[in-house]
Formats: C-alpha cells, sequence, structure tokens
C-alpha cells in the first residue's frame, strides 16, 4: 500500500494561500461583473444614441414592450439600431477572442487578426464570394457563401502566419509577414475594383473601410452562432491555452500536444476572425487592444483571460459606435478609423515595450 | 517498485542520438551524470515520452508501451532544463497548472488544498501571489518543481535543476527533494553536473557517455579517477569526506590525451 506523501503529512489548513487565492479569484469575477455591467450601459446609451435622440426609458420601453411603442420608435429601435449595437458587440467580442488566440498560441502580443492580415484575408474572401457570382444569388443564400469563402482564406493565411512563425522565431518577422499579406490582399480587392459593377463596388468599397451600419438580424443571428459554439470549446481548453504562456517546454512536460492544440484553436480562431469580418468588413485593431487591456485587469488564466477579453472587445468596439455617430464639424467618421485611432498608441506601446 | 528500461534506443533524424541504454531505476534517487552532449537529456525526454524512443520500459512488472499516453500522464512528471518565463500568471496558478489533467473549469477545494500543501512545504508562502515574470531564476525553479510534485507522481524526472541556483537554493532543493523521495517512495532521477553533490544525495549514479551507458552503481563504485580521466579528461584525487560521501577533489586537466569523446548532440 502506498504511504503518504509529505503532501499528505502537511497540515491542510494553509489558509494564508486559500485566502489569498480566493480572494483573488473573487476579484476577478467582480471586475468581470463590473465590465459587464458597463457593457450593458453602454448597449442601452448606443442604441438610445443618433439622430433622433432617444431617452434609456424609451429605450428599454421599447425593447421589453414592443408592442406598446410608436411605430416611428419601434423601427428605430428594432430595425435600425438594435441589430447593428448588438454586431458591434458581437464583431467587438469575435475579434478579441481571436486576438487574444493568436497572441496565446503565436506567444506575441503583437498577433492580431489585422496585424496578420487574416482580416485582409477574410476580406478578401467575402468579396470573391460577391464578384465571382454569388451576388445573383438571394441575400439569405448569400449570408451562408460569404462567410465560407472568407473562413477559406481567413485559414489560409493563418497557417500560412503559423508556418511562418514556426520556421523563424523572432517576434517581429511574424508582424512582417502579416504586413506582406496585408498588401497582398488590399492590393487584390483594389484590383476588383476595376472590373466590378457599380452595385457590388459599393459592397467592396464598405468591405475596405469597414462598416457595421446596415447590419441586419440574420448576420447577427449567424455571428452570434458561431460565438456561442466556438468559445465554450476555447473555455474547455483554458488550462492547456493557460500553460502555453510557461513556454513550450513546459507546457509538453505538463503532457500537452502542444503542435496539435496550437492547430486547433488557430482554425477556431480563423473561423471566428471570418465570421466576424465577413458582414462589416475589416475593422483594425480590436483584436490587438482588448486582449492587452484584459491581461491588466485579469491576468493570463484563460478562464477570466477569455470573457475579459470578450467583454473588452465588445466595450471598445461598443464606444467606438457611439462615436463613429457623433458629427465633428458636420462630419461623421466610420467605425474603422475610431478603432484605429484607438488602437495605434497601443500598438506603439506593445512595439517599444522590452518584452513581448 | 522499480522502473526497469532494457535497450533503449533513440536516434535524432541526421545526429548520434543514445543507444543499448539498459538500466534500474529505484525508490530513491539516481543523479545521471555525464559531459555536455553525453546524450543525459536525450534520456530523460526518453523517459517521458517526449522522444519516440525504441526498446523496452517495464514498471511494476508492466511492459510500457510508448503509446500508453496515460501511464506518462498520470504516473510521471518532468521537471525540464530551467527557462526563464514572462508570463503574468501567479505562482498559485502555475502550481495549479501540474494538475492539469485533471483540472476542469472549476478547480476543486481538493486540487486547491494540494496546490496549498505544495506552497507551504516548499515554503514557497510569500511568493503564491507573485507573477511568474517577477520571480528569480531560482525562485523560479522552486515554483517550477513544486508545479512538477503537486500531482505526487511516482516517478519524478529533473533536467539539471540546478542551473542558476546558488549554493543555498542548491542544497534547498535537493533537500526537499531526498524528503519527498523518502517519505513518498519516488523514484527520483536527477541530471546534474556535479560530482559531489551527486555522491552527496543519489543512492546510485548512472555515467553517460557519447550515448551509452559508461557505468552505473553507488558513487563509491562509480565516482573514481579513472571515470573522471577517461569522461571528463580531469586529474583528481577521491577520498571520504567527512560525512561519509565520495568527494573528488580535482587538481586540473590531465595532460595525456583521453577517450573524452562526448559527441554533440
Amino acid at each position: 500500500m502506498k504511504q503518504a506523501s509529505v503532501v499528505d503529512q502537511i497540515p491542510l489548513e494553509a489558509n494564508k494561500n486559500k485566502r489569498q487565492y480566493k480572494t483573488v479569484i473573487m476579484q476577478k469575477q467582480l471586475l468581470l461583473s463590473v465590465m459587464f455591467l458597463l457593457l450593458v450601459l453602454l448597449f442601452i446609451f448606443d442604441i438610445s444614441y443618433g439622430p433622433a435622440k432617444l431617452s434609456f426609458s424609451t429605450v428599454l420601453q421599447t425593447i421589453f414592450h414592443p408592442e406598446a411603442a410608436e411605430e416611428k420608435i419601434h423601427i428605430i429601435v428594432w430595425t435600425i439600431r438594435l441589430p447593428v449595437s448588438i454586431m458591434a458587440i458581437l464583431v467587438g467580442a469575435g475579434l478579441a477572442i481571436a486576438g487574444m488566440e493568436m497572441q496565446t498560441i503565436l506567444n506575441n502580443s503583437l498577433a492580431s487578426p489585422y496585424t496578420l492580415g487574416i482580416s485582409s484575408a477574410a476580406s478578401f474572401g467575402a468579396v470573391l464570394a460577391l464578384v465571382t457570382g454569388y451576388s445573383i444569388l438571394p441575400r439569405t443564400v448569400q449570408n451562408f457563401v460569404i462567410p465560407l469563402f472568407a473562413f477559406a482564406f481567413s485559414l489560409g493565411s493563418s497557417m500560412l502566419i503559423y508556418f511562418i512563425g514556426k520556421a523563424k522565431k523572432e517576434k517581429a518577422t511574424i508582424i512582417l509577414a502579416g504586413i506582406a499579406i496585408n498588401f497582398l490582399f488590399s492590393a487584390l480587392n483594389s484590383i476588383f475594383t476595376y472590373y466590378v459593377p457599380d452595385e457590388v463596388l459599393r459592397g467592396i468599397t464598405n468591405w475596405s473601410q469597414g462598416s457595421i451600419v446596415g447590419a441586419t438580424w440574420i448576420e447577427d443571428a449567424i455571428v452570434l452562432t458561431v460565438l456561442v459554439l466556438t468559445i465554450p470549446i476555447l473555455l474547455k481548453e483554458a488550462w492547456k491555452l493557460t500553460s502555453l504562456c510557461m513556454g513550450d517546454t513546459t507546457a509538453k512536460a505538463l503532457g500537452i500536444n502542444v503542435d496539435k492544440l496550437r492547430t486547433r484553436i488557430l482554425i477556431l480562431a480563423s473561423l471566428i476572425t471570418a465570421i466576424s469580418v465577413c458582414f462589416v468588413g475589416t475593422i483594425g485593431f480590436v483584436g490587438l487592444v482588448s486582449p492587452y487591456v484584459a491581461k491588466r485587469i485579469v491576468g493570463e488564466e484563460q478562464r477570466f483571460f477569455i470573457p475579459a477579453s470578450l467583454i473588452t472587445g465588445a466595450l471598445m468596439l461598443s464606444i467606438s459606435n457611439i462615436l463613429s455617430k457623433v458629427e465633428l464639424l458636420g462630419v461623421s467618421f466610420p467605425l474603422s478609423i475610431i478603432t484605429s485611432i484607438i488602437g495605434i498608441p497601443f500598438l506603439l506601446i506593445l512595439i517599444l515595450q522590452k518584452k513581448g | 517498485m522499480s522502473l526497469i528500461i532494457e535497450d533503449l534506443n533513440f536516434s535524432y533524424s541526421n545526429k548520434f542520438g543514445i543507444k543499448h541504454i539498459s538500466t534500474k531505476f529505484d525508490n530513491s534517487i539516481t543523479a545521471i551524470l555525464g559531459p555536455n552532449g553525453s546524450g543525459k537529456s536525450t534520456l530523460m525526454k526518453c523517459l517521458t515520452n517526449l522522444f519516440r524512443w525504441n526498446g523496452t520500459m517495464i514498471y511494476k512488472d508492466r511492459r510500457i508501451a510508448a503509446s500508453d499516453k496515460e501511464f506518462f500522464r498520470s504516473r510521471l512528471s518532468y521537471l525540464p532544463q530551467s527557462a526563464q518565463s514572462d508570463s503574468t500568471i501567479t505562482v498559485f496558478e502555475a502550481i495549479l497548472l501540474g494538475l492539469i489533467n485533471s483540472l476542469s473549469f472549476h478547480v476543486t477545494v481538493e486540487q486547491e488544498k494540494a496546490v496549498e500543501s505544495i506552497i507551504e512545504s516548499l515554503e514557497l508562502t510569500e511568493l503564491s501571489g507573485h507573477r511568474i515574470c517577477e520571480l528569480s531564476g531560482g525562485q523560479l525553479q522552486m515554483v517550477s518543481l513544486a508545479q512538477a510534485i503537486v500531482k505526487k507522481p511516482e516517478i519524478l524526472i529533473l533536467d539539471e535543476p540546478l542551473n542558476n541556483l546558488d549554493v543555498h537554493r542548491q542544497f534547498s532543493l535537493l533537500d526537499q527533494v531526498a524528503s519527498l523521495t523518502k517519505n513518498s517512495h519516488m523514484i527520483t532521477i536527477i541530471v546534474m553536473h556535479d560530482i559531489n553533490l551527486a555522491a552527496r544525495y543519489a543512492e546510485n549514479i548512472l555515467i553517460m557517455n557519447a550515448g551509452e551507458v559508461y557505468s552505473q552503481g553507488s558513487p563509491k563504485e562509480v565516482i573514481t579517477r579513472r571515470m573522471l580521466h577517461d569522461i571528463y579528461n580531469i586529474q583528481s584525487e577521491i577520498y571520504t569526506g567527512r560525512f561519509g560521501h565520495q568527494v573528488a577533489e580535482f587538481i586540473g586537466i590531465s595532460k595525456e590525451s583521453t577517450g573524452c569523446n562526448a559527441l554533440n548532440i
């Protein structure tokens, strides 16, 4: 019979540590709750804010009692603003999750769908679906074909980045490869503009600028479905993903099949990127900024890092959506310009940081 | 209870590896010594199933196949050569990762207690809430040891755990490992370079050279002037120290050429 180990012989009530750990967990849960509450408030504000300003109570009444609302208010809230505000949250969450998992598996805090060119590749896939004739298909069919094309290109470029990262260990190399991919697909997108009819051209311009205006309920439902299906898988792998931050050698010593895990997560991150990009185009820096902020709030333990990134991304795009509705000297700016203005200082901080 | 390996072989794609390794590891500390590139770490990676080895491995009278991943995951812990980490997870979380094969989304009270106990026993209480990136090399090494032993392995493999540690920490780590090995009846295998510390802490020593076993046995049997001359090309005097351990006093590099033929693996 196996004798008791030293571990067994030590008194179990190591109260100090226990309190410390419990307190840390409670603090993280509290922070996540506060962030979520803030997101709910911003979401309601986002719906209330626009050319026709609505009060919080009007918005809430129209959401919870739509039958009692005035027709005009009903249309503003349910047809125009709600699908867009929900899309902001979903796309923000999706890009943030994709960014944080790319950073985790590539061990590079500069990685994100935008900086690695994966958003551009996905956008190209979506545009390709349009210009190769799928535009003649009914909108509902397009809604499924476009994401498939976006996913194919997103996955292809992710794999390319992954193999470049394996061959060249320097963190900057992967970003330079991302810039090259970005240029490539931006150029390919531009080529299409010379050949397509005006109607499709408008769609391409929308994608290249990145815009959530015009988002529909069916698009929201598709993005939501993908997120609901993929995020639980990431949460299930939370501990394995956390072990990657200790380095490959340690993760392998812990019994993790590191290469298999990376490939699986990269496929999921590519899918999330594709679905986030295919209806709204390339929106930059959300996948870079959100994990940066979330890591500083809850740390790298993925059970908390995943939800914190998700909420931070949703917050960032919700705020950007509100700001994009503000008129400055009579002009309002597209969403992607606002995320870039927020994101570029973070990118510079990350580049200047000694440790990636 | 012992781990027996017979005719263990592994070769890198274009380089030499290890060949015909046969030995037996008992419930005590076995030190693996040998010059750089002699195949020590390669042997460790075979024992931990990180490399695809050929040969026979027997544990508790049962033959272990390389495909028996559950055996390697549940019974064995491996502490690789120290690596710096810029991770921002806390010491507590890092040690918790040692239980990764049984962790689900919700950490159980038993799992928390297991980590707390290890933190107490390795005197890491003060560091419990610190982030990994804030630790010194020695502190990180102790945390890595805690991570390796928290699941109460039956076989513990440490690859050069004393690297970057000052003398005090070297003794501290080896004292902890010796105590654990004795109390938990563990099979502990340590790759190290310090011959005198090996003589002091290990009951068995295995000397590797050029991918093969040069000699194995008790410190008195293995640590000889001849071995130091053959393997390290070093002239030495060997005597019994004050505490009864074999002590090697190094005089200098041997003048005559020897068969010191370590390979750059």
